[in-house]
């Protein structure tokens, strides 16, 4: 590892705001990706099985 | 082979595959990136947003330009699929646009001094994302499918205008951004020791998009296809 100890790991020779601000946003924009479509497909689903239940066919 | 029921069964086959090797790949660049690079001889530590920073702008151009041809297929030869495809693929773009603008504006105030200018490529990167919410706006304010997928290849085909402007912004202008780092033709102007990990993530966030990608497609071939057979078998239906 290049950082001494976990304190110059998290303070990054004073650039620690904003290299962990940009990768807490870049966690969030690709927990986001990952997320959204899976709740729209599990959604999608529970609604088409739904409406063939009260079509009678399921 | 264009097939929604094909294409839904062969990438349900892929998805295992490109969401592990996706993950792994994004651990490791960014890891390896953060905690085992050394810092850059003028930039200190705040050059570790590139990991992020240019994965994200990469793909942010590369999905408009996927989005458009996948319209521009849709509009033209009338194939469902690849409307569909460009539907999926604004979100996931707008939202990549939006993180390469923000990383980049977190990464010019130690920097530059300031978090944004109004150069060439950020004023052009930063009308890409309108486009995109432009896409995405007017396809949820049409009601008719086709009416909308229409509009929004015609949208998406006009807007590429602005792909090769954001490219090459760095060359035409004096812009404060810097130049490219990776160039196809001239190789990278960047120590081995940072570029395999940026290689690394680049490659890793692709693979992340293409995942994200296909999970999308396939609700969307579902939704679009609910009265067709082979869908309603796999909902359960008793035939």
């Amino acid at each position: 590892m290049y950082f001494e100890d976990l304190n110059s790991l998290i303070s990054m020779g004073g650039h620690g705001p904003y290299v962990w601000g940009a990768y807490l946003l870049g966690f969030i924009v690709l927990g986001w990706n990952l997320v959204s479509p899976i709740l729209h497909r599990k959604k999608t689903i529970a609604e088409l099985r739904r409406q063939l239940r009260r079509e009678g066919r399921l | 082979m264009a097939s929604p029921k094909w294409f839904y069964e062969f990438s349900g086959k892929c998805l295992p595959w490109v969401g592990g090797l996706a993950l792994i790949g994004v651990l490791t660049g960014i890891i390896w990136g953060l905690l085992f690079t050394p810092p850059d001889y003028l930039q200190g530590n705040s050059y570790r947003i590139i990991f992020l920073h240019v994965p994200s702008a990469s793909l942010a151009l590369t999905v408009y330009v996927s989005l458009a041809i996948s319209a521009g297929i849709g509009f033209i030869w009338k194939i469902k699929l690849a409307d569909l495809a460009a539907k999926c693929l604004a979100p996931i773009g707008a939202s990549f646009c939006a993180l390469a603008l923000v990383t980049g504006a977190i990464w010019g105030k130690p920097t530059w001094g300031t978090w944004w200018v109004w150069d060439a490529r950020l004023t052009s990167m930063l009308i890409l994302l309108f486009l995109y919410l432009g896409l995405i706006a007017l396809r949820e304010a049409i009601t008719s499918q086709d009416t909308a997928a229409r509009a929004c290849a015609v949208l998406s085909m006009v807007g590429l205008v602005n792909i090769p402007i954001i490219k090459f912004s760095v060359d035409w202008w004096n812009t404060l951004h810097q130049g490219a780092t990776i160039k196809v033709t001239k190789g990278a102007s960047m120590a081995p020791e940072m570029l395999i990990p940026l290689l690394i993530s680049i490659f890793a966030f692709y693979l992340f998009c293409l995942f994200v990608f296909l999970i999308r497609l396939r609700t969307e071939i579902v939704s679009r296809e609910q009265r067709t057979s082979w869908v309603r078998g796999m909902l359960g239906v008793r035939s």
